[in-house]
């Protein structure tokens, strides 16, 4: 594959190469795939924990496909709170996939290719995407990455329905200690990403003000804690800390 | 089997629904969106604090299964977990690991 039909691909291209699945699909069993794996026989160990029915469990693979949300949905569902409440919270985690997701999509899409595939990669795109887009896409030509990354999202998502089984079997067979590690996955690689996608000072803040925050605000309203304390700590954080060096995201 | 069948219903509009309007959004709006406009810095910073509440949550008030770790474990085991974010070159991977091998080695070592 030569520079000038790379380039020429990158001028003209309007249709996906579907055959970049296959690298995608390989990619999936990298790492990153294994911590999210390891993060989600947590999650199967953790819905165990709460009563959580398993299937009702991995179907939230699918449907949410943010672990942030799962957990919320499942800890929120089973501790009895208003569905719109869960609603609320759940969709206030999500819309940090809003700049994940333009991001991912500004660097793979064809500008003048369908944009149904769009929809479908959007549905992928999760943390552990964002991070092998920018870190595992230089080889792969432009007509194929959007592929690439549908078909690493897809063995991902398949993975995943499998691998949290694990987890809610062997929540039960494995000593408790080894059970906790398990579970203990989900926060520390919640709270790494957070630091490993911060930028400016204001990520920074916003990290340290949400972690505050909470205790405080579940004293006073336990039902709304999460939500006072992202609203209200992300809202401090950029008031105060916005930043006014730009031209770092993309 | 009833009660997954209601959860799903439920998860259908406060799970799907709920997250994927905002990846849909994201594919509607690529074309014409700053990523860096205001709007979306306030968002960023939002979602990053509601998840790191959530970490804390899931450290202050622990599932049974983790209640079984001293809190004062769990914080340090956090603790080393950033060292090692750090030390090793930002890998999120290795100190996700270094937080979960920290965890466990503190609860055998210190009980």
């Amino acid at each position: 594959m030569g520079q000038t039909a790379q380039s020429a691909n990158d001028e003209d291209g309007t249709v996906y190469d579907w055959t970049g699945m296959l690298g995608g699909i390989r990619a999936a069993f990298s790492l990153p795939g294994l911590v999210m794996a390891c993060s989600f026989i947590g999650f199967g160990a953790l819905i165990h924990d709460v009563g959580f029915p398993l299937l009702a469990g991995v179907a939230t693979i699918p449907l949410i496909w943010a672990l942030p949300g799962q957990v919320l949905f499942v800890t929120m569902w089973q501790s009895g709170v208003a569905l719109p409440l869960i609603a609320a919270a759940v969709s206030l985690t999500a819309v940090r996939l809003l700049p994940m997701t333009i991001g991912v999509l500004a660097q793979v899409r064809l500008k003048r290719a369908a944009r149904t595939p769009e929809f479908l990669l959007g549905h992928f795109t999760a943390v552990t995407i964002w991070v092998l887009s920018v870190t595992s896409l230089h080889g792969v030509t432009a007509p194929r990455q959007l592929p690439w990354l549908v078909g690493l999202g897809a063995a991902l998502m398949g993975l995943m329905v499998l691998v949290v089984r694990v987890g809610y079997y062997l929540a039960d067979s494995l000593p408790p200690v080894l059970a906790a590690a398990m579970v203990f996955f989900t926060p520390a690689f919640f709270l790494l990403s957070l630091l490993s996608g911060a930028i400016w000072r204001f990520d920074y803040a916003a990290i340290a003000l949400g972690c505050v925050l909470l205790p405080i605000a579940r004293c006073y309203a336990p039902d709304f804690d999460l939500l006072i304390a992202g609203v209200g700590g992300g809202t401090f954080a950029f008031i105060f800390l916005r930043p006014r060096r730009k031209g770092l995201l993309k | 089997m009833n009660q997954v069948v209601l959860i799903v219903a439920a998860m259908i509009p406060a799970g799907f629904i709920a997250t994927y309007m905002w990846r849909a959004l994201a594919v509607v709006a690529v074309t014409r969106i700053d990523p860096e406009s205001d709007l979306l810095l306030w968002v960023r910073a939002v979602s990053t604090a509601l998840v790191a509440a959530l970490v804390m949550r899931m450290i202050i008030a622990p599932s049974a299964v983790l209640s079984t770790i001293a809190v004062e474990h769990r914080f340090a085991a956090v603790a080393i977990g950033i060292a090692a974010f750090y030390a090793a070159y930002r890998s999120t991977q290795i100190a996700t690991f270094a937080t979960v091998i920290a965890l466990v080695s503190l609860h055998v070592v210190l009980g």
